[in-house]
């Protein structure tokens, strides 16, 4: 019927990856994903291994990434959502339009009040956070990413996995 | 209803941004390929059409 909305279908299921395809830019991180300026989503079967699904996703889509990291998870979207950063190389799937990201505040809770909603660019930040984590205590990360991608964690105080709540 | 009603041409949209349109039997394919491909969804052709509206 003309006047209805059209739905958008969406990823369901007790478990979802939440992804965070990421690419370097003359010194800039850029979101560029699939999903273009948006988190990315994957469903995750009950037998599957988040990181494999992730890996294979992103490599039949956009080719190799350069390193994939799960960094938090939390309840959203009716699910399990696992996040993850994944890093391509600079020139990787450029027909995948890359937008800069910005950097967001980490709302932590106060004792006694509720859980705010937690936004994706919150997520992306502490993703962003425990890549500047890992490049200091993951010998694999550190000679992984490139020396633009090391400045740019410079900015970020290191921090572990966690759960976002 | 005329012969034109069994060749409607279809929309889906998913929340990702991706949209397909087309008949039924080219836009069903074309939606579980996606779904299967960017978020390793299993998606049937039941499902497909239950989020189509005429385009």
């Amino acid at each position: 019927m003309s006047g209805d909305p059209l739905p958008a279908w969406t990823t369901r299921g007790p478990v979802q990856a939440e992804v965070f395809a990421l690419r370097m830019h003359e010194g800039t991180v850029e979101l560029a994903g699939p999903c273009g300026a948006d988190p990315w989503y994957v469903e995750v079967g009950e037998d599957e291994d988040p990181l494999e699904v992730v890996s294979r996703l992103a490599r039949n889509l956009m080719g190799e990434p350069l390193l994939v990291h799960s960094t938090s998870w939390r309840r959203a979207r009716g699910s399990v959502i696992l996040s993850f950063v994944l890093v391509n190389r600079d020139d990787q799937a450029p027909e995948l339009l890359g937008t800069p990201i910005a950097r967001a505040d980490l709302a932590r809770n106060a004792a006694t009040s509720a859980a705010a909603t937690i936004s994706y660019q919150q997520v992306l930040e502490h993703g962003l956070r425990h890549l500047a984590w890992l490049v200091e205590d993951d010998e694999v990360v550190r000679s992984t990413l490139g020396g633009e991608w090391k400045a740019v964690l410079a900015h970020y105080v290191p921090e572990p996995f966690r759960h976002l709540s | 209803m005329s012969e034109e009603s069994d060749t409607v041409d279809l929309i889906v949209r998913c929340d990702c941004g991706f949209e397909a349109r087309g008949e039924e039997a080219e836009l069903v394919p074309l939606v579980q390929e996606h779904g299967r491909d960017a978020h390793n969804m299993e998606v049937t052709r039941d499902q497909v059409l239950a989020m189509a509206r005429p385009a």
